[in-house]
Parts: structure tokens; sequence; C-alpha cells
């Protein structure tokens, strides 16, 4: 397994900025959370990584070699995009067949039993797929093809709650069995939150957190109460935004909670509550 | 096999139905042809069924791109590839067209007067060159019509437009040259046309190298214009 190392990416449609040089690792056998608000440059990061198009400067490398036009470091990737890349005339089984012309490591019989899990018919052709199923037939090829490194743009669009919850175990399933690097970016950060060991938080085209789950949460907690109190004990914490309702506010802060803390918020009156991952995402991006 | 091969192997799947379609009309048109010939009571002369080879690999050419440069970009494979794989396609359906039609001709001419292209061209035919010539001729126009969908995948907006259009404004001013020159103009162009294709010297394998040369061209324009494609709607 290879890491992705990205350097130093910007990338400009026309006069728009879309990533400004963005640098960072991301080390194999991980799931890695690409979050940003819309527009944020996810979509442009994942096509530079598989070399769909180039950065404007910097440099992707995939273990050790740049992905532009390059077999060995492309081959081991799949990359499910959002938009659909398949001859719409063509059968899904025929889809499956072609891509294991690419994928030699292309699994037709694990397909084709997520197939049938998710109730996906392959007989049918790529335009008479709902939006749902369409998400659904992207990610069992995505899946199937056991990839080194599997990237996932938006792969639970227009799912209903059965599909993405069987979406996430088939996932978590597939990684148990071959751990590999999966990015998943996606705006539904609360359901995708447990699958995730580390996020990648981007904003407006530039790179705000790159952490493990687990530790961004840790270093991170809420604080509620009054809003003047919630004001007076954040002055002079790293506290990222808050929100408020009528005169009550809540704030997240990105600090340990030190024993100076919890006395000055017993004293305000004010409560400490674990934050959450989609909570901590509005908060940096807001 | 290799990812070339592979991409040729699926642009050849892309195309076997339409030749396959393609052909049974052909076919039909000949049996035809030949009905009517046997039928007729004056001598009846038919030919040029290779025009419609023409515009169905120049076709054939147009349509080997987008939808399979997309599919192909979504498994990962490089443009260099690609752009590898269907020129390997394309000159090898450029190929066994010509042999088809080459076959073709050889049938036709024996059961009724019936002239080739190449044949109406140089007032001959033999089988090597009708066949190198019509390999020739099939391999620049498929390579044609690849390039002519890539220059419109490529640009966009107002450009697409000026494409469309150009290729008919300019008639405008080509005619007007040529009456302003007194026809000179018009008798250098068919005086250079008939140098390229050895048609006076009755030499097809000219005309036959000037279509490889063509087509080279033809598909060094089409490397510069995939080498940085990028995905778009």
């Amino acid at each position: 397994m290879k890491p992705i190392e990205v350097k130093g990416i910007t990338k400009y449609y026309r006069e728009n900025k879309a990533l400004d040089n963005v640098t960072f690792t991301m080390e194999p056998g991980k799931i890695y959370g690409l979050l940003g608000r819309n527009g944020a440059g996810k979509t442009t990061l994942l096509n530079l990584i598989t070399n769909r198009i180039f950065p404007s400067s910097g440099e992707i490398r995939i273990g050790g070699e740049s992905v532009h036009e390059n077999d060995s470091a492309l081959g081991i990737i799949y990359y499910m995009t959002e938009k659909n890349l398949f001859p719409d005339s063509e059968r899904i089984k025929n889809i499956f067949k072609w891509t294991r012309q690419f994928y030699p490591a292309f699994d037709m019989d694990y397909a084709g039993g997520l197939s049938d899990k998710f109730g996906l018919d392959i007989k049918k052709k790529v335009k008479s797929l709902s939006t749902g199923y369409a998400s659904i037939f992207k990610a069992i090829t995505a899946l199937a093809s056991n990839s080194d490194i599997l990237l996932f743009d938006e792969p639970i669009l227009g799912l209903d709650a059965n599909h993405r919850d069987m979406f996430y175990k088939e996932l978590l399933a597939s990684y148990a069995d071959k751990p590999r690097t999966i990015i998943i970016s996606t705006h539904l950060i609360e359901e995708v939150a447990p699958v995730l060991e580390e996020v990648i938080i981007i904003k407006e085209g530039k790179l705000v957190i790159k952490q493990p789950v687990e530790k961004l949460l840790a270093h991170a907690y809420t604080v509620s109460g009054e809003a003047s109190k919630v004001d007076k004990y954040t002055q002079g914490k790293k506290h990222t935004g808050s929100e408020t309702i009528g005169s009550l506010k809540s704030a997240v802060v990105l600090e340990d909670i030190g024993l100076k803390d919890k006395a000055l918020a017993k004293e305000l009156g004010l409560k400490f509550s674990k934050t959450e991952l989609q909570k901590l995402f509005i908060s940096l991006t807001n | 096999m290799n990812t070339t091969l592979k991409v040729t192997k699926y642009q050849l799947y892309g195309f076997y139905k339409a030749v396959l379609v393609f052909y049974a009309i052909i076919f039909a048109v000949s049996l035809g042809a030949t009905a009517l010939s046997l039928k007729a009571s004056e001598r009846v002369t038919f030919g040029g069924l290779g025009t419609a080879t023409i515009i169905f690999i120049s076709i054939a050419g147009m349509d080997c791109f987008k939808t399979s440069f997309m599919f192909m970009t979504a498994n990962n494979v490089t443009r260099r590839r690609f752009y590898h794989g269907t020129l390997i396609a394309l000159v090898a359906l450029a190929a066994f067209m010509a042999l088809v039609d080459t076959a073709l001709n050889g049938i036709l001419s024996s059961m009724f007067r019936y002239e080739s292209l190449l044949e109406q061209l140089y007032g001959f035919s033999n089988y090597p060159a009708e066949y190198l010539w019509s390999f020739g001729l099939y391999a620049f126009a498929g390579c044609l019509g690849w390039l002519i969908t890539m220059v419109y995948y490529r640009i966009s907006g107002p450009l697409r437009i000026i494409v469309l259009v150009v290729p008919f404004i300019m008639g405008i001013p080509i005619g007007y040259m040529v009456r302003r020159t007194g026809g000179a103009l018009g008798r250098a162009v068919v005086g250079f046309l008939d140098g390229v294709m050895g048609i006076t010297a009755g030499n097809p394998y000219i005309g036959a190298f000037s279509f490889f040369v063509s087509a080279a061209v033809v598909l060094l324009f089409c490397f510069l214009l995939i080498r940085r494609a990028p995905i778009k709607d």
C-alpha cells in the first residue's frame, strides 16, 4: 500500500482559485473523510489525484511516483465519481466485464452478490437507473474493483436510509477484508463519521485541518449557557464558531478542558458537552 | 494483454455492431445492383460503394471519442494509452473495411460492370493498389473524424459556433480568390491534388502514400489535443 502525497497543489479555473497551495500526505490503509462545503474544492482535489484534470501548480504523488499520465500510479486507484462516466446505453453486467479488463482484481462474484443485496438488476442499462441506483451501481463497481485506493465522491447520493446503512456496512466489511486507503467525500457527515479514521477539511480551497477523528474530537468540546457568559468563557480560547438561540449560546472550543476551565465554567454556570464531527465541521467552515 | 490493447478491444467492440449493420446494407445494395444489371437490357455501370465506407468511417471516428474517453477515464486509463488504443482501433477498422471493400469490388466487377472509386479516378484497378489506396483513404477519413470531434470537445462556448460556421463562410473568400485569379487558384489546387494523388501519373500508390501521410499529420494533432484533455460535460 502506498501513501498519497499532495504537494503545494493550486488549481485555477480561469481566474477562480479552486485550490490554494494544498499540502498533506495520506498514509495508506486508512479511511479518510474529505469534507468541505459546496465549492470548497473536494471534487477538484479528487480529480487531480486521479489525473482527470491538471494542477496549475504543485504535484501529487502516489508511492513516490507522480500521478501525471502514470499507469502504475493510476492503476491502483478506483474513483467513484458523482458524475456518470459510463456509457448510457451499456448494460451494467457489461460494465462489470469491461471494468474487469482494466482492473484484473475486479471480483465479478462479489459485484454480483452486492447487486443482489442492493436489488440492482445488472441486466439494466445505465441510462435506466434512478439516481439512487446509479450511485449503488457505481459504489459496487468501486468496491468490487479491489483497488488499493478507493475514492468516493458523494457515494450515497440519492440512496434511501436502508441502502445508506448497507453501503457503510459493506464498505467496512470490504475494508476489514482488505485494508486499503479509502477517501470519502460527502456532505452527510453525521452518518459517515463512525466510519472515518481521519478527516481532511477544506475551506475555500485551503486545507483547514487534517487529523484523526478521535484526536480532533478529543481536543474539542462544546460549552453552552447564557450568551454573555459563554463569551466571557471563550475569551482568549481557540474557539471556532458559535450558535445562538435566544439568550443561549453554544461555542465549540478547540482545546483540552483544564482544571481552570472547569472551575470557570462552574462559576459561570456553563455546561460542557462532547462535540460531534458535524458540529465541529460547521464551526470550522462557517 | 496490455492496457493499450484493451482500449483497442473496447473501441472495436463499439464499432462491430455498426459495421455489421453497415455491411448488411451494402450487401443488400450490391445484391439489388446485381439484380438490376441482370434485368437491364442495356449495359449499365455501378460504382463508388467506397464513398459510403468513407462516410461511415468518418462517423465512426467522430463517435469513438467522448463516450469512450469518459469510460476509459472512469477506469483510470491514461490519455496516452487511450490515444494509442484508439489509433490502433481506427487503423484496424480501416484495414478491415478496405479488405472487405476490395473483396466486394472484385466480386461485383466479376458479375457486372462495376467501377470502384479507384477505377473511376485512375481508370484501372488491381487488388494491391485497390487495397492500399482504400486503406489509406479510410484511415485518413477515420482519423479526420476523430480530430473533428476532439476539436469540438476541447473548445467551448462561442468558439464551437465559429468552428461550425467557418468552413461554410470560407467558401465566400475562396470563391472570390478563384475569380480574382481568373481560375488560377482553382487550377493550382486541382494540380496539387492531382500531384499528391498521382492521378495523371496513373500511380495510386502515390495517392495511398499521401493518405497515410495526411492521416499521420491528423493523428499528430489528435495527440496534441488529447494530451491535456480534461473531463468535461
